[in-house]
């Protein structure tokens, strides 16, 4: 835990002993990580014999709040593929999902709405700022804060609603900062300045017992069909009895290594982010998991030995330990709310489109539309675990290759980081294909410099000697005052070519590349620095057929200032010959001493001849 | 490896012609130097004979004016010695504005053999060492020369594309016809006389429909170019070149027609001289 966090809760427990003392619901002590009190409560726990939604209809429902005035709620049958019903309703937070209600802030009321039609059932004044909401079959809770309490200091309050009636079953007051809850069949789990996870009796509000996170803060909690989770930015325990413990080597906790660029995901919403009560952009960067309970003590093992990371309008698929399995790229817009549903992660857009990837290859299975017309998605909540979209096999296998050059090659100027990321998983994956996009993004003008540097260096990495046709392709493009054709990148490809030294070559593809080279060599368009990396992979795939026109350049310009002049370019046709040995060498040394050569020429020659 | 400048080793395909001694007139440095061609013999002046020997000393030579200076006086000389020097300097590197001269002189007098060492200089990165190169092909002629200065119109200097340009123009080489008319409609000024030169009645006519996809002055100055070709079409060819002429807007055009009347006798009348006439006069009064 960071030391501002530790310092930050130890004034506030000062302060609460002080203020409160005495025993309630949230104090400051209590039977912390009891292993026998946690196995108790979680044996009161009841979850369904397999996965699926909450709702008692069992359909697997989709749950999207839209932008406009006012806002709407649209409730959306995955199965079905259409809007069951979509209503007016001022939505301010998340919608969390009852057996035959929905639930959430419209306004300042807790509202909630029949699953059937999206009629209100009933309305409760918050009485405080909302700080999360949930819901298990029969009811709803929420936990608010306000500056009600003793000298008006600020009291948190979870209080429990009857799902039909909306009346107040039960609340509990705490005196420091109460997050957003979950609840999942008769328990309540409330994080408790980020500290704590309190479990509490959904029916009375009684606490039961509470973990305590000795390793990491709790900032969330959340609930599957099957399992219940908590976490912090760092990792995720899964709520079983291991968890007790408090920390990461005797709990069930899983945690991955991520690049960078996707450092922003979190594995959960902050429960004690009063912005993360509603829809934000943090649903936009979340990473996404399920894990098989064992029942043994063998650690968190991801479904699929994967997780998936939700990044804007990216999804990406890797391992514990940070290795990219597969990425999908969402055209165009970017997606607001995403789930791992267990049998598909289920994912929707700006635009109301839906998407169901397959987690273990990222593969498009399924796709559907909200018809939200113009209007914009805020946020979703899906309630769909177990949900197997109707015809099983992929829409769209898609290629991972693809969907890294979609995200390397999309325009929108806000995801440079992602970009690289996308360029630098290319780096491991094989195949000419991977290298033509690679070249097609270092010649394309409107590919930034950045990211450019980025492609050349995965592309010289790759050593791909497949992909010389590839390079030779690239290069064959005459300079033509008239089309107004040119090679691109010269200089970047001669240097992926070069880096195919000693590799073996396609004898046709390396005839091709070496006469490309050749064309290059001797086009007076062609710049000083270029001309250099044009030597360098001459000498590295010429196999002998570079040493005429080397020959022929450097007695073509041993006498020009504009060759002379340039040591790094004079040095590179020089070595080149000389590593060639032979009658190559003659020539140098003819160069070397004749006095039409420019003393700077000769110079460089007769060092090399000393060296070699 | 000897450095022999007669070692035929170091030329790249050279190969010896009949020789044959001619006098001229000497040439000075700053006349040969780059830009400037060197001066040709007054028609009946006999040329003082040419020291090749010497000459090519002075060619060999690190003073770069100086070796300017010897491949120009080489080039006077018909001797194939002096040509097969002129060929090695190429052949072993030299300064840009040696080459500049040496290409000059190779053209000269200009042998079967010359292509390969001509033709790689048609690339050299030096401007006008491939413009001079590119009139050096112009003078050899042949299939390959021929290619080379069709390439060298593609060329993105504007003074390597007008070398080119009159090397078609020297050696009427029509299948140069499409890159000029493309050069023509991006306005490349070197490509109309070119275009005028090598027109026959059927490209006189394409060249005629360009209106409006080539700028007017060029378009002007092509077909003006062509009317005054005493050896262009017939009466029906040229009123058809006439009546194109007339609808191009513009004072190159009316300076075209006008050009036409002066140079076309009145009798036997024409109607293309006619016709051009009374677009003149029907201009003129227009304020054109």
């Amino acid at each position: 835990m960071r030391a501002l966090t530790r310092t930050a809760i130890a004034l506030v427990v000062a302060t609460l002993l002080a203020a409160c003392g005495g025993a309630q619901t949230f104090g400051l002590t209590s039977d912390d990580n009891n292993r026998d009190a946690l196995t108790q409560a979680l044996g009161m726990r009841q979850l369904p014999a397999k996965p699926g939604p909450v709702n008692a209809t069992g359909k697997p429902m989709v749950f999207a709040v839209l932008g406009g005035k006012p806002r709407r709620l649209v409730a959306y049958d995955l199965a079905a593929g259409k809007a069951q019903w979509t209503v007016d309703a001022d939505v301010q937070s998340r919608v969390a999902v009852g057996g035959d209600f929905v639930v959430a802030r419209e306004g300042q009321q807790l509202v909630a709405r029949d699953l059937a039609d999206g009629k209100v059932r009933w309305q409760s004044p918050l009485g405080g700022d909302l700080v999360g909401v949930t819901a298990d079959g029969t009811r709803a809770f929420a936990v608010t804060a306000s500056g009600s309490g003793p000298k008006n200091k600020p009291v948190w309050r979870l209080a429990a609603y009857d799902g039909a009636s909306g009346n107040e079953l039960w609340s509990a007051d705490a005196p420091g900062q109460l997050g957003a809850p979950a609840a999942q069949g008769g328990l309540v789990m409330s994080p408790f300045l980020k500290q704590w996870l309190t479990f509490l009796d959904a029916a009375t509000g009684k606490p039961i017992t509470r973990v305590r996170g000795l390793d990491e803060e709790i900032s969330f909690v959340e609930t599957t069909s099957d399992a219940a989770w908590f976490g912090s930015a760092f990792g995720v325990f899964r709520v079983d009895a291991r968890a007790a413990s408090g920390q990461r080597a005797d709990a069930t906790y899983g945690t991955t290594t991520l690049p960078k660029q996707l450092a922003k995901a979190t594995w959960g919403a902050d429960a004690f982010d009063p912005v993360q009560a509603g829809y934000s952009a943090a649903d936009r960067t979340r990473i996404l998991w399920r894990a098989p309970g064992s029942g043994g003590d063998d650690g968190m093992q991801f479904q699929d030995g994967l997780v998936a990371v939700h990044y804007f309008r990216f999804v990406f698929g890797y391992t514990p330990a940070g290795e990219l399995r597969w990425a999908y790229s969402h055209p165009r817009v970017e997606l607001v709310a995403s789930a791992h549903l267990g049998s598909v992660l289920g994912a929707v857009s700006q635009r109301g489109e839906i998407v169901a990837l397959d987690p273990a290859t990222g593969a498009l299975r399924w796709e559907g539309d909200l018809g939200v017309d113009k209007a914009q998605v805020l946020g979703a909540t899906f309630d769909a675990d177990g949900w197997q979209p109707s015809g099983g096999d992929a829409v769209d296998p898609g290629t991972t290759v693809a969907a890294l050059i979609a995200i390397a090659r999309d325009r929108d100027a806000r995801f440079a980081d992602v970009k690289e990321l996308a360029i630098s998983a290319l780096a491991s994956l094989p195949g000419k294909e991977v290298s033509a996009e690679i070249v097609g993004i270092i010649q394309d003008e409107r590919t930034p410099p950045k990211l450019r540097d980025t492609a050349v260096e995965v592309l010289i990495s790759r050593k791909d000697a497949s992909a010389l046709d590839v390079f030779a392709d690239a290069l064959a493009v005459p300079y033509d005052y008239i089309t107004g054709s040119q090679p691109v990148a010269v200089a970047e490809v001669s240097k992926a070519i070069a880096g195919l030294a000693g590799l073996e070559l396609d004898a046709g593809a390396r005839t091709r590349a070496t006469a490309a080279l050749v064309a290059l060599l001797e086009s007076p368009r062609t710049d000083n620095p270029e001309l250099v990396e044009i030597v360098k992979a001459l000498a590295a795939i010429g196999d002998g057929a570079e040493v005429t026109p080397l020959r022929r350049m450097l007695m073509a310009y041993r006498a020009d200032p504009m060759f002379g002049g340039d040591p790094k370019l004079v040095g590179a046709v020089v070595g080149a010959l000389l590593a060639r040995g032979g009658a190559a060498r003659e020539w140098v040394a003819y160069v070397a001493e004749d006095p039409r050569t420019l003393d700077a020429v000769a110079q460089v020659a007769r060092q090399a001849l000393a060296k070699k | 490896m000897s450095s022999s400048r007669r070692n035929r080793s170091w030329s790249l395909a050279l190969a010896a012609g009949a020789s044959l001694v001619l006098a001229h007139p000497a040439l000075t440095a700053a006349q040969s130097a780059k830009g400037k061609a060197p001066a040709k013999t007054p028609k009946g002046a006999k040329a003082p004979p040419v020291d090749v020997a010497a000459e090519q000393a002075r060619l060999d030579g690190a003073d770069a004016k100086a070796a300017a200076d010897a491949a120009a006086r080489l080039g006077t000389s018909a001797d194939p010695a002096a040509h097969d020097a002129l060929l090695d300097a190429l052949a072993t590197g030299v300064d840009p504005d040696v080459a500049v001269a040496a290409l000059r002189a190779v053209a000269m007098h200009p042998g079967k053999d010359d292509l390969a060492v001509v033709g790689y200089y048609a690339h050299y990165r030096d401007d006008q060492v491939r413009a001079a190169a590119a009139a050096a092909l112009g003078a050899l002629g042949g299939v390959g020369a021929h290619k080379a200065v069709i390439a060298a119109l593609h060329d993105d200097s504007a003074a390597v594309r007008a070398a080119a340009a009159g090397a078609v123009t020297a050696g009427k080489i029509k299948e140069a016809a499409e890159p000029l008319l493309q050069l023509l409609a991006k306005g490349d000024p070197a490509s109309a006389k070119a275009l005028a030169v090598i027109a026959d009645v059927e490209l006189a006519r394409f060249i005629g429909e360009q209106l409006g996809q080539v700028p007017d002055g060029l378009l002007a100055e092509c077909l003006g170019a062509i009317l005054m070709r005493p050896d262009f079409g017939n009466e029906a060819a040229k009123l058809q070149v006439v009546r194109a002429l007339g609808k191009v807007a513009g004072p190159e055009a009316t300076q075209a027609l006008a050009d036409y009347v002066s140079a076309t006798p009145e009798k036997p009348p024409r109607q293309s001289r006619r016709e051009a006439e009374a677009m003149v006069e029907s201009r003129l009064e227009g304020g054109e």
